[in-house]
């Protein structure tokens, strides 16, 4: 695919029910190389159930998504992750025997020690590669969890272990990233790192497609924003634009003609 | 035949089997219950392959080994879609078929009367038949069969493997194949399992499809939970412990027709201490790495 006109990831007419509920009544936007999209709504609003179908662990009912052009609909999630769409989950889920730079070292692809045949027969020095082990550094180094490299995650704040959620999802090498609700629960000092911590891994190219309560920080942070509201998108644009929707401000303060 | 040799023999097979069940219910966190049937596979396969096909010992012994292994990769892809209890439940059903087949395909097992007259292991001209001579092959694929699980282990597919038994669907968001992973455990451990039966075979000299029921399956679960999930020097410990137990318990002079069920309900009293006292076993499951030495992988 053509690196220049085509979007990143392309969501198209998606829809999906749970038994009478439309969870999603054909919802599309896109997201171009780069940018920080925000995905907003209010509870119940469909945010995760699209993150869900998007990163492969829910079939749509309709609709195709497409990453770099390719369909992704359908695919099963760890092959999602590998073809470059890594996602978080809202409660962080590291992964408890293991300690946080295990848990970064996990997440690297490629590695020959991850089959039974590489794990006998190589040298443990060829099982991980030099370069996933650098990566690992750096991330320890952005994040800040240095410090706390060689504790069980059991130990980690809820923040750290958001943060660890973060660089563990790097690891994977995406072309995109897709967090869900990074904010919820933070102190506000692991709050500034981790948004400094997206920036940037922006500015390294990474694109970021999330889902965040937090209107300071998603309003401050993205490039442009959808608002979803029982299923269907109310608005998309800007920052400032969405702000002054009035569909959105009625999503979020309350309809009086709606029962 | 004495009776330390026969002790030792007996340890040595349950240890294997041991050794095998932890790859996957410790270090994987599965519980399959048809590792015992594999173990039966095994053994069916290398001493008919010695019997009726009149293959050397090493290469029908191998082959049960081998067939075992295939049997559990058919039964991992087949249930390894379920998960926890049903996961549980469907291999056990795989191990009550596999029993019904060793009972009623007559032709070829004899079914419940047994093998009898099962030749001694021969290798390279020299045949095997003191329990001293047997103890040291068996313990030398112990031996192989221990480095081998604890190096899987220790590497980046057992780091995997624990990721998967922690958290499957954050392992799946990381991009690891979950399905693989569990699959090639199952295999690997139906190949430890398969030699065990093929080695309880060679040394029984009888097998019939009672060795690799239910009562075997228990047991060796007992002795992985004794020694400690995900450690492997304690599932010889805990294969050495039970076995240990099993023969001391022998010795105590119940009447002979409490011997079978007094043993199971001491043993029971025993399991249920360990449980409450030190849930994880006797010797937990190691870290992965040991953050003293950095950049050594342990």
């Amino acid at each position: 695919m053509t690196e220049g006109g085509r979007p990143l990831l392309e969501v198209d007419q998606v829809k999906k029910a749970f038994g009478g509920l439309q969870a999603l009544q054909g919802v599309s936007f896109t997201v171009p190389r780069g940018a920080i999209f925000g995905l907003i709504g209010p509870n119940g609003s469909g945010k995760s159930t699209l993150f869900n179908i998007i990163s492969g662990f829910y079939k749509a009912d309709g609709g195709r998504v497409l990453l770099e052009g390719r369909p992704i609909h359908g695919l099963a999630p760890d092959v999602v992750a590998r073809l470059g769409l890594v996602r978080t989950f809202q409660l962080a889920r590291p992964m408890k025997s293991l300690t946080v730079y295990e848990n970064l070292l996990l997440a690297a692809r490629r590695q020959p020690g991850e089959t039974p045949w590489g794990a006998l027969f190589l040298p443990q020095s060829r099982w991980t590669p030099p370069a996933a082990a650098a990566r690992a550094e750096e991330l320890l180094a952005l994040t800040g969890l240095d410090r706390v490299r060689h504790q069980s995650t059991a130990q980690l704040s809820f923040g750290q272990q958001k943060l660890l959620a973060l660089a563990a999802a790097v690891m994977v090498e995406p072309v995109i990233l897709l967090l869900d609700e990074p904010m919820a629960g933070v102190n506000p000092t692991l709050a500034r790192r981790l948004r400094e911590t997206i920036l940037t891994l922006r500015e390294q190219g990474l694109t970021f497609l999330i889902v965040e309560h937090d209107m300071e920080f998603i309003m401050g942070i993205s490039d442009y924003i959808c608002v979803l509201d029982h299923g269907v998108k109310i608005a998309e644009g800007t920052p400032v634009e969405v702000q002054q929707n009035q569909q959105v401000i009625d999503a979020y303060l309350g309809r009086a003609e709606i029962g | 035949m004495s009776v330390f040799l026969h002790f030792l023999n007996t340890v040595l097979i349950f240890a294997l089997l041991a050794t095998g069940l932890n790859l996957v219910a410790g270090t994987g966190g599965m519980l399959n219950l048809s590792h015992a049937a594999l173990a039966g596979v095994g053994a069916y396969t290398a001493v008919l392959l010695v019997m009726k096909a009149q293959w050397p010992w090493l290469a029908a012994f191998l082959a049960g080994g081998l067939l075992a292994a295939i049997t559990g990769l058919v039964i991992g892809a087949v249930t390894l879609r379920l998960r926890g209890d049903y996961f549980a439940l469907a291999t056990l059903g795989f191990g009550v078929v596999a029993h019904a087949l060793f009972n009623n395909w007559i032709s070829l097992t004899r079914g419940p009367m047994g093998i009898p007259g099962v030749p001694a292991p021969s290798l390279l001209g020299l045949t095997l038949r003191s329990p001293a001579a047997q103890a040291a092959y068996i313990a030398v694929v112990l031996a192989l069969a221990f480095l081998t699980a604890r190096r899987l282990a220790r590497s980046p597919w057992g780091r995997a493997l624990r990721a998967i038994r922690d958290d499957q669907f954050a392992a799946l968001a990381l991009g690891k194949p979950a399905l693989r992973f569990k699959v090639e455990a199952i295999t690997i451990a139906g190949f430890f399992a398969g030699l065990a039966g093929a080695a309880q075979g060679f040394y029984i000299r009888f097998i019939d499809p009672q060795q690799f029921g239910l009562n075997l399956m228990i047991s060796i679960l007992v002795a992985v939970l004794f020694g400690g999930l995900g450690n492997y020097w304690g599932s010889l410990l805990g294969a050495l412990m039970y076995v240990g137990l099993q023969h001391a318990l022998s010795y105590i002079g119940l009447p002979p027709h409490l011997v079978g069920s007094g043993q199971q309900a001491i043993l029971s009293v025993i399991l249920l201490l360990l449980m409450i006292f030190r849930p994880k076993g006797l010797l937990p499951e190691p870290p992965l790495t040991r953050p003293a030495k950095a950049g050594e992988a342990g």
